[in-house]
């Protein structure tokens, strides 16, 4: 190799990856989402949700960061929505008796440590709807795509979805959840009201990322 | 911030501390591609064992286009490719890896009858190399290029993949074409067909075994199209991928001046998971290429074929039992003039992963490659044993900085005089993914 191009090289190498440090970055697009950063203190967990625990540690941290499981808050049905989802992926390795043994874990964790600390609400975004905030925060959207409480866990960051989409995409979004089409989002529930739908839709395309 | 202005000096040194980072962080070449950890937010074990060995979730990755495969419940509808969750926004971070390296140390000791034994050792960069890979953003077109700047510890900068592709169809039912420099054989075939396993080298069948130094190990330029199905659960998947490639001589270095004739390889495989983490690969080559003869000066063209059979079964996620075989049937030209001969190689492996915990293996293989000459210029068969055993053993929570130490033990007799030689290797190396 000649000597210039290795000058080049040694150059062109750390100038890219200052390029590359300075480049936006996506709330979640790092290792450090991987760390455990939230510790659970068992200790005090009843003997059999201990061993569930343990469980959910050895399975779910095995490629996800603990606290993608740890911060979001879920219904019971929307976990097991969750842990179903993910046994069915391949190379999971958990039978059904161990992803019961999860949910009860992640149910436990939801009344005895995530009640507690539920962060004060997040103020609405200015011009959004009360109730379509509330409702998007009562179908646990805000674990996967949070605005008030930053970016999501799983999903796409929603601060900014009334820019990317028009109030007609995001009704045929809803629309597609509501009917259960999507197999990458758990459905919003059968029982939801058209205007509860309508609600959430103008609160979405409220958020302009302003 | 960095809008403020720099000055060289300052430049200068962070241009060495980088480099000295890099240098000082630094193992047998690796394929990963921690950027996809990145996008997607999650560990290397979502798609290895242990890095660079890939489950089955990232072949399935592979072959969808650098798309998750979502999970599927049977009875629900498969959704296409660009429908699937495609994760964080593009960015640059989530689409290059600047350093996946090793940094390794091995001493060696070859035997021969009749000489005096010879030892060797090295501490050094065993491989760096730089990736970039990723979707085009709102397509289903997907790139891999690769750039490697030290390979089996000697600097040589060179691009050994850069591949454009598309896929097409849905989850369960896709397609893929791929055009570009590619290379021949990294993850293509469930496991016990990869290049890559937990322990440094390659099963021999993968290595050099014949005269014309044919190797799997190459990157040359051709199309690549591939279908898979997915049965509901991933309890299922069919594979097959098939390739034309032009313009590499048999080692794998370049047809760089006029060529007598034109280089051509062609690839099939068919792949058959029939149960989570376990399958079998059949697969088939033919090459024509240039060549120089046994004389050293004289170019012929060979025919070179390999066709195998691999498989592995994975018991409880803890054992993973591999097995291959592949046939090896070459031309060879002892000298110009002489009578055309062929050489034919049968080898066989079998192996044992055993996974203490997730990230945390050991490993031992035994290799046999039966081999010999055939025709007028007959050479009576010789066979090679290799027997190898090493452990692997992640060092980050994610999985991206992996410890490796192994041994392996190969010997063979010389036919005609029946000169028995040994080779015993030991290499210890720690592989970063970033």
């Amino acid at each position: 190799m000649k000597k210039s191009s290795l000058l080049r090289l040694l150059y062109t190498l750390p100038l890219a990856g200052l390029v590359w440090m300075a480049a936006p970055q996506p709330a979640n697009g790092q290792f450090t989402q991987n760390r455990d950063r939230i510790t659970v203190d068992s200790s005090g967990f009843p003997t059999d949700i201990q061993k569930d625990y343990r469980l959910f540690r050895d399975k779910c941290g095995a490629c996800h960061g603990l606290d993608t499981s740890l911060k979001p808050s879920l219904s019971p049905a929307l976990w097991t929505f969750e842990v179903k989802k993910m046994q069915a992926m391949a190379s999971s390795q958990f039978n059904s008796a161990e992803a019961k043994a999860i949910l009860d874990f992640l149910n436990y964790d939801e009344v005895h440590r995530k009640s507690l600390n539920k962060p004060a609400a997040q103020a609405a975004p200015s011009g959004t709807t009360v109730a379509g905030r509330q409702f998007y925060e009562a179908q646990g959207c805000d674990t996967c795509h949070a605005i008030g409480g930053k970016g999501g866990n799983a999903g796409p960051s929603l601060s900014d979805v009334g820019k990317r989409l028009t109030r007609e995409q995001i009704a045929q979004v809803l629309q597609a959840l509501r009917e259960g089409k999507s197999t990458s989002m758990p459905p919003l529930p059968a029982g939801a009201t058209d205007r509860q739908i309508k609600e959430l839709r103008d609160y979405l395309t409220a958020l302009t990322g302003n | 911030m960095f809008r403020q202005k720099v000055s060289w000096l300052p430049l200068g040194i962070a241009v060495v501390l980088v480099m000295a980072c890099l240098v000082g962080l630094l193992p047998k070449k690796a394929e990963a591609l921690p950027q996809f950890a990145r996008r997607y937010n999650l560990k290397c074990s979502a798609c290895h064992t242990i890095a660079p060995v890939l489950n089955e979730q990232g072949e399935l990755f592979q072959r969808l286009g650098y798309h998750l495969p979502p999970a599927l419940q049977p009875g629900e509808v498969s959704p296409k490719l660009s429908a699937t969750p495609e994760g964080a926004t593009w960015s640059l971070s989530n689409n290059v890896s600047v350093a996946v390296a090793d940094f390794s140390y091995s001493a060696e000791r070859t035997t021969q009858e009749g000489t005096s034994p010879a030892s060797t050792s090295a501490f050094q960069v065993g491989s760096w190399n730089n990736y970039f890979a990723g979707w085009l953003p709102d397509t289903n077109f997907f790139y891999h290029a690769e750039l490697d700047i030290v390979s089996g510890g000697a600097t040589n900068v060179d691009l050994s993949n850069a591949c454009i592709g598309y896929a097409g169809g849905t989850a369960r039912n896709s397609w893929y074409v791929v055009g570009g420099r590619e290379h021949l054989q990294v993850a293509q075939g469930t496991r016990a067909a990869q290049i890559y396993s937990l322990l440094p080298s390659s099963p021999l069948l993968f290595e050099n075994t014949s005269p014309t130094n044919f190797v799997f190990d190459q990157s040359p330029v051709g199309v690549n199209v591939g279908y898979t199905w997915i049965s509901s659960s991933y309890r299922k998947v069919f594979a097959a991928s098939m390739k034309v490639t032009n313009g590499d001589n048999p080692d794998g270095s370049e047809i760089l001046g006029p060529s007598a004739r034109n280089s051509k390889d062609f690839w099939a495989d068919i792949d058959f998971w029939y149960a989570p983490e376990s399958g079998v690969t059949f697969l088939d080559y033919y090459g024509k290429k240039d060549n120089l003869a046994g004389d050293g000066v004289t170019t012929f063209h060979p025919k070179i074929r390999r066709q195998g059979v691999f498989a592995n079964y994975m018991l409880k996620y803890k054992y993973d039992f591999l097995g291959g075989y592949m046939h090896s049937h070459d031309d060879w030209l002892p000298a110009a003039g002489s009578p055309g001969a062929s050489f034919i190689g049968n080898d066989y492996y079998v192996a044992l992963d055993y996974y203490i915990t997730r990230g945390f293996a050991i490993s031992g293989r035994y290799d046999l490659l039966r081999d010999k000459i055939t025709g007028a210029s007959s050479v009576g068969q010789r066979s090679t044993h290799d027997w190898t055993i090493g452990t692997n053993k992640t060092l980050t929570p994610s999985g991206n900085v992996v410890g490796r130490i192994a041994y392996s033990y190969l010997s063979g007799r010389e036919p005609v005089g029946a000169v028995k030689s040994t080779d015993k290797l030991f290499q210890a190396d720690i592989a970063f993914n970033f």
